[in-house]
């Protein structure tokens, strides 16, 4: 080994190093092997000095706290990373060049389109929130645990709806934005998928925002809950990922629908597992309406939150039938 | 075997720290002074200095030689005096508690 191939060699492995900190340390090296070779040592024979240049590598690495295996398992991240980065930019093309081919006109329509659907699933979730404080307002007069139980409850389903309602309106936007033919279908999924991703950082914020919209700290623990099934699920989607270059490895019509089998069924386990909670609340809500109902015969003044029920209730099944209906229309001919 | 590697690598840190005590030294001298009292892998030491020098416990200047580039010399600073005082003391301690045990033992057999 010479000196140029014993330093790139190191300088490899040191890679997670800072560049002035391995060109500070590199640099320390040459000038070591520098002086032997003046004190007479052939190249060779310096360098023979230091051992296992791996070796040497690792140790650096530990002086510095860094664990030597950081850079093997960084390789790994980085295929799966590459890969995902891959499929998605092959996604983005195709999307680019549908964009491209469409008149000015359609695309600032679209554009338009995407805006007011955004603005409208942030005024849902103004709306939510609103929804949540003034019944906390309202729920001061139930004993302590209940009302945290209730509040509870109900922030967990409107949670599960929103995630829900956002999921679907991105599906059903893109699928109409970019109708798709069989060659695309995959493609579609993997923008699906960024999509949801993308909602899930505006879940997070959401969290936050709700965090100072009310202090109550069972409530933290409920959001808590919730982040957590969306961490739960992310990794699943993640693994969904690698599948589909798996599977297109094989090269066969046939696994293509198998990969489309595979995604709707997982997706409707998905819909159907959020959608559980949901009709639980709607029942909730159903026996929270008729208490209401007493309550405002009895003289409290609950108006304002039997009206606001009544809309929970309407939003919920209109929701609920949106939901069942675009479930079994999208994937009743997405596995044929 | 391994066990010694050990032992070495514990005490490096210190006979380092010794050594630049006497006087500022560059990235070789230093090397070879401490690999003549600790056989070690002479790579192995400048991760040390790094450390040592990232700690705050060396300061290093650039000083231009007779033959070839500019060396880089290590110099320790008040802090690593400190904990170089520190490190010696605790040697010495151990060391003497160790020697004490085994002659405890020698005398038992």
């Amino acid at each position: 080994m010479s000196k140029t191939e014993f330093l790139n060699h190191l300088g490899k492995r040191l890679q997670v190093l800072n560049q002035k900190e391995r060109d500070d340390i590199l640099e320390e090296y040459a000038q070591h092997i520098e002086i032997k070779i003046q004190a007479g040592l052939t190249e060779e024979e310096a360098i023979k000095d230091f051992g296992d240049a791996d070796a040497l590598g690792d140790d650096i690495l530990d002086a510095y706290n860094v664990n030597p295996n950081y850079n093997k398992s960084k390789l790994n991240v980085e295929k799966t990373v590459l890969g995902a980065l891959q499929t998605f930019g092959r996604a983005v093309n195709e999307i680019c060049d549908e964009l491209l081919s469409k008149k000015p006109k359609e695309l600032f329509l679209m554009l338009f389109k995407f805006g007011v659907v955004i603005l409208c699933l942030v005024m849902v979730r103004l709306a939510l929130e609103l929804l949540m404080s003034s019944l906390q307002n309202v729920l001061y007069f139930l004993p302590m645990v209940l009302e945290r139980l209730i509040m509870g409850v109900l922030n967990l389903g409107f949670n599960v709806m929103y995630i829900i309602v956002v999921l679907f309106t991105l599906y059903a936007f893109l699928k109409r934005t970019f109708l798709i033919d069989d060659e695309i279908k995959d493609e579609d999924d993997d923008m699906e998928y960024t999509g949801k991703d993308n909602h899930f950082n505006a879940g997070d914020a959401n969290v936050v925002d709700v965090d100072v919209y009310a202090n109550v700290k069972e409530e933290v623990e409920e959001e808590q809950q919730v982040k957590n099934r969306l961490h739960f699920k992310m990794p699943k989607r993640e693994s969904k990922m690698p599948r589909p270059s798996k599977e297109r490895r094989e090269g066969t019509n046939t696994a293509g629908e198998l990969f489309a089998n595979i995604c709707s069924g997982f997706f409707k386990l998905c819909v159907f597992c959020l959608l559980l909670p949901l009709v639980c609340l709607f029942v909730c809500a159903v026996v929270g309406m008729g208490i209401l109902v007493i309550l405002l015969f009895q003289g409290y003044p609950v108006v304002g939150l039997t009206i606001g029920t009544i809309g929970l209730l309407m939003c919920g099944l209109s929701f609920i039938i949106f939901v069942m209906k675009s479930v079994f229309k999208t994937f009743g001919g997405f596995g044929e | 075997m391994n066990l010694n590697v050990q032992f070495k690598k514990g005490v490096l840190e210190l006979v380092v720290l010794l050594s630049v005590t006497k006087k500022d030294m560059y990235g070789y001298e230093l090397v070879s002074e401490v690999s003549k009292i600790i056989d070690v892998n002479e790579g192995t030491i400048y991760p040390l200095l790094k450390r040592l020098t990232n700690e705050r416990y060396f300061e290093t200047y650039l000083k231009e030689s007779t033959e070839g580039p500019p060396r880089k010399y290590y110099h320790l600073t008040k802090n690593g005096q400190f904990y170089k005082d520190n490190l010696k003391k605790e040697w010495q301690d151990f060391h003497y508690k160790v020697d004490q045990f085994i002659r405890e033992s020698d005398n038992d057999e």
